[in-house]
C-alpha cells in the first residue's frame, strides 16, 4: 500500500517522532558534537578535535583506566555469552521436548528474575556470597566442596567473573525463552519426516532444529552484546561507581560513570564524558552493523 | 526417549529449578525473621517465629540516607512514574506501528530503521544533553522530566513490538474496512485495536518492568520528591548503620519486587504466548 506522501497521516505520527527526535537523536548528535570540546575552568568551551580521544587512548592518566575498563567488557560479554547462551539454549531444548512435565512451571521460575531490578538481585547475591552470613559455604559443604568456598565478590581476581555468572543468572531466563519460543514454531512435520527417514533426537537436533533457529541465535547474540556494552547497573549497585577492589570490576558503563559525574577526588568533565560515551556508541553501533549486514542479511529474516 | 535420558532431563530441570529457588527463597525467609535470629546462624532455616517487624521497618522507618521513613515514599513515586510512562509509551507505540505496517507512505520504512535504530542506542550518549533538553523545558529533576525520558526511551521498543504484530494482520481486512468508508482512526478502534490484545499486554508488561526497574534515569535525573524505588532500595542498602540488618533489607528488595511479581503472576500467560506471536516472528 504504497502511495504519495499522505500528510494527513503523517501528522499522526508527527508528535511520537518530534518528541523522538528533540530528545533522542538531537541529543545523540550533541554529545557526538561534545566529545570534540574541552572546557576551561572559565566555563567556555573550546573546539579541540580529536584530543579527547588522543586523551584517552594513549595519556597514561586516562588510557589506564579505559583499556582496563574495556578489557573487563570483552571479558564481561564473552563470559556472559558462552555460559548465558548455551545454558539458555539446553533449557530451552529440554523444555520443548514433547510431554515433559511441568514445563510451564520451570519456565515461569527461570523467567522470574529477569523481572526483578538488578538493584535486588545485587543485594540478594551478596547475601548469599557473604563469607560472614552467606550460605554458599554451608551449601558447598553438602556436596563436600566447603573448602573451596572463597569471598570471590572481594577478591581482585574473581569479582568480575562472579558478577558476570550472577549476571547470568538473573538474564539467562530471556533466552530461554525466545528460542523456545523459535524450537515450539518448527513445523512437526518436517522432523516427523526426520524421525520416519530413522534420525535419531540427537541428530534431529543438530541437523534439522539448530539450523532452523539459527536467526534467533543471531537475535541472541546481538542482544547479550548490546546488553553487557550497557551494562552498568549491577556494578554499580554492587560495587559502587568506584567497581572494587581495585578497579577490577570496572565496565565501560562505570567508567562513564566516574568520568562523567566526578568521584571523590576526580573532577567529573562532561566534555571527557561525552568521549567515552561516543566510544561506547561507536562501538556498539560496529557491533549491530556486523550484525545487520552480515548475519541477518544472510539469514534473510527480519526478527528484531 | 528412553528411561535413563529422561531421568537425566528431569534432573537437569530440578537442579535449574533448584538453583533458582533458593535465592528466592532465602529472600523470603530472611526478611521475615529478627535479627537475632539471623545472628544466631543459619539462613536457610526456616523462620523460628514468623516476624513482620522487618517489613514494617523497611515500608515505614528505615534510613535512606539522613531521612528515616522507610520505602513508602519512594514506592508511591514510583507508581507515580510507571502508570503515566506506561500508557503513554504505550500508546504511542500502537499508534506508530499501526502507521509503519497499515498506512506505509515513501519514508516510512525509512523512520522505521531510524527507530530500530534508536533500540541500539546506549543510554549513556543521552544523559548529558537530556538533562539540558530536560532544564530548557523546566523539568530538571521533576517526575514529569523522569516520565518523559522514560516514555522517550520507550517509543522504539514499543513501536516495533505492535509493527511486527500489525504485519501479520491480512491487508484485505484494512482494505474491506476502507472500502465501506471507515477512516485512520476508526480502523484502528474498531478492528486494529481489539486483535492486539496479545501485543498490547506483552508491551504493557515489558514496559512495566522496564521502568519500575530502571536504576540509572532514576539515579540521574531525579532528586527527593521524585527519587524512584531502586534508588530508594540502593539508598537503604548502602547507609552505613552500626549493622547491617540483613532482614530489612530483604523485606526492602521484596517491597520493590512485588509489582514486577504481581503484574507477571497476573498476566504472565499473555506475555509468554504474545512474545511467541508477536517479538520473535516479524
Amino acid at each position: 500500500m504504497k502511495r504519495a506522501f499522505p500528510w494527513h497521516i503523517a501528522v499522526f505520527l508527527a508528535p511520537a517522532f518530534l518528541i523522538y527526535t528533540v530528545f533522542s537523536a538531537l541529543p545523540l548528535l550533541d554529545t557526538l558534537r561534545l566529545g570534540f570540546f574541552t572546557t576551561y575552568d572559565s566555563g567556555h568551551q573550546t573546539f579541540v578535535g580529536l584530543a579527547n580521544y588522543i586523551k584517552l587512548l594513549t595519556d597514561p592518566d586516562w588510557s589506564a583506566g579505559f583499556w582496563n575498563a574495556m578489557h573487563n567488557n570483552i571479558k564481561f560479554f564473552l563470559i556472559v555469552m558462552f555460559v548465558q547462551n548455551p545454558i539458555a539454549l539446553l533449557l530451552a531444548a529440554l523444555l520443548s521436548m514433547h510431554g515433559v512435565r511441568g514445563a510451564k512451571g520451570y519456565q515461569t521460575l527461570i523467567f522470574l528474575p529477569t523481572l526483578l531490578s538488578v538493584v535486588i538481585i545485587g543485594f540478594i547475591w551478596q547475601l548469599i556470597l557473604s563469607p560472614l552470613w552467606g550460605v554458599s559455604e554451608k551449601l558447598m559443604g553438602f556436596v563436600g566442596l566447603a573448602d573451596w568456598f572463597q569471598p570471590w565478590l572481594g577478591d581482585e581476581s574473581s569479582a568480575l567473573i562472579t558478577l558476570s555468572l550472577i549476571s547470568v543468572w538473573q538474564f539467562v531466563g530471556v533466552p530461554m525463552m525466545l528460542i523456545y519460543a523459535s524450537l515450539i514454531a518448527i513445523p512437526d512435520e518436517i522432523i516427523e519426516a526426520a524421525r520416519i527417514e530413522g534420525a535419531s533426537s540427537w541428530h534431529i537436533f543438530w541437523t534439522i532444529r539448530l539450523p532452523l533457529i539459527l536467526p534467533t541465535l543471531g537475535l541472541v547474540t546481538i542482544l547479550t552484546f548490546v546488553g553487557n556494552f550497557n551494562a552498568f547497573d549491577l556494578i554499580y549497585a554492587v560495587k559502587g561507581a568506584i567497581a572494587g577492589p581495585n578497579y577490577s570490576t570496572d565496565l565501560l558503563g562505570t567508567f562513564f560513570y566516574r568520568t562523567f559525574f566526578g568521584y571523590q577526588s576526580q573532577i567529573g568533565s562532561p566534555t571527557m564524558g561525552a568521549a567515552v560515551a561516543t566510544t561506547m556508541f561507536l562501538i556498539i553501533l560496529s557491533g549491530v552493523g556486523v550484525y545487520f549486514y552480515f548475519i541477518q542479511r544472510k539469514l534473510q529474516r527480519f526478527a528484531f | 526417549m528412553s528411561k535413563p535420558w529422561r531421568g537425566v532431563l528431569y534432573a537437569v530441570l530440578l537442579i535449574a529449578a533448584l538453583y533458582y529457588l533458593l535465592p528466592l527463597y532465602v529472600m523470603l525467609s530472611t526478611s521475615l525473621k529478627t535479627m537475632d535470629e539471623i545472628r544466631a546462624g543459619n539462613l536457610l532455616s526456616l523462620p523460628g517465629a514468623i516476624s513482620f517487624d522487618a517489613w514494617h521497618k523497611a515500608w515505614g522507618t528505615a534510613c535512606t540516607g539522613i531521612e528515616c521513613s522507610g520505602l513508602s515514599g519512594y514506592f508511591w513515586n514510583s507508581v507515580r512514574m510507571v502508570i503515566p510512562a506506561v500508557l503513554i509509551s504505550t500508546a504511542l507505540g500502537a499508534l506508530n506501528g499501526y502507521v509503519l505496517s497499515k498506512w506505509r507512505f515513501r519514508g516510512s520504512e525509512l523512520a522505521f530503521a531510524m527507530l530500530l535504530f534508536g533500540l541500539y542506542i546506549p543510554f549513556q550518549v543521552l544523559l548529558l544533553p537530556m538533562a539540558q533538553t530536560l532544564g530548557w523545558f523546566g523539568l530538571a529533576r521533576s517526575m514529569a522530566g523522569l516520565v518523559f525520558v522514560h516514555v522517550v526511551c520507550g517509543i522504539a521498543g514499543t513501536t516495533l513490538f505492535f509493527r511486527n504484530f500489525y504485519v501479520g494482520i491480512p491487508d484485505e481486512l484494512i482494505k474491506a474496512a476502507r472500502l465501506d468508508g471507515a477512516g485512520f482512526w476508526r480502523i484502528f478502534l474498531r478492528i486494529v485495536l481489539p486483535m492486539s490484545l496479545p501485543i498490547l499486554m506483552v508491551t504493557l508488561i515489558w514496559q512495566f518492568t522496564q521502568i519500575w526497574n530502571d536504576f540509572l534515569f532514576g539515579l540521574v535525573f531525579s532528586s527527593g520528591e521524585s527519587q524512584p524505588i531502586t534508588v530508594g532500595l540502593n539508598n537503604l542498602a548502602n547507609t552505613s548503620t552500626s549493622v547491617k540488618e540483613y532482614n530489612v533489607n530483604m523485606a526492602a528488595a521484596l517491597i520493590a519486587a512485588l509489582p514486577t511479581i504481581a503484574v507477571y503472576v497476573l498476566a504472565g500467560k499473555y506475555f509468554v504466548r504474545g512474545l511467541a506471536a508477536g517479538a520473535v516472528k516479524g
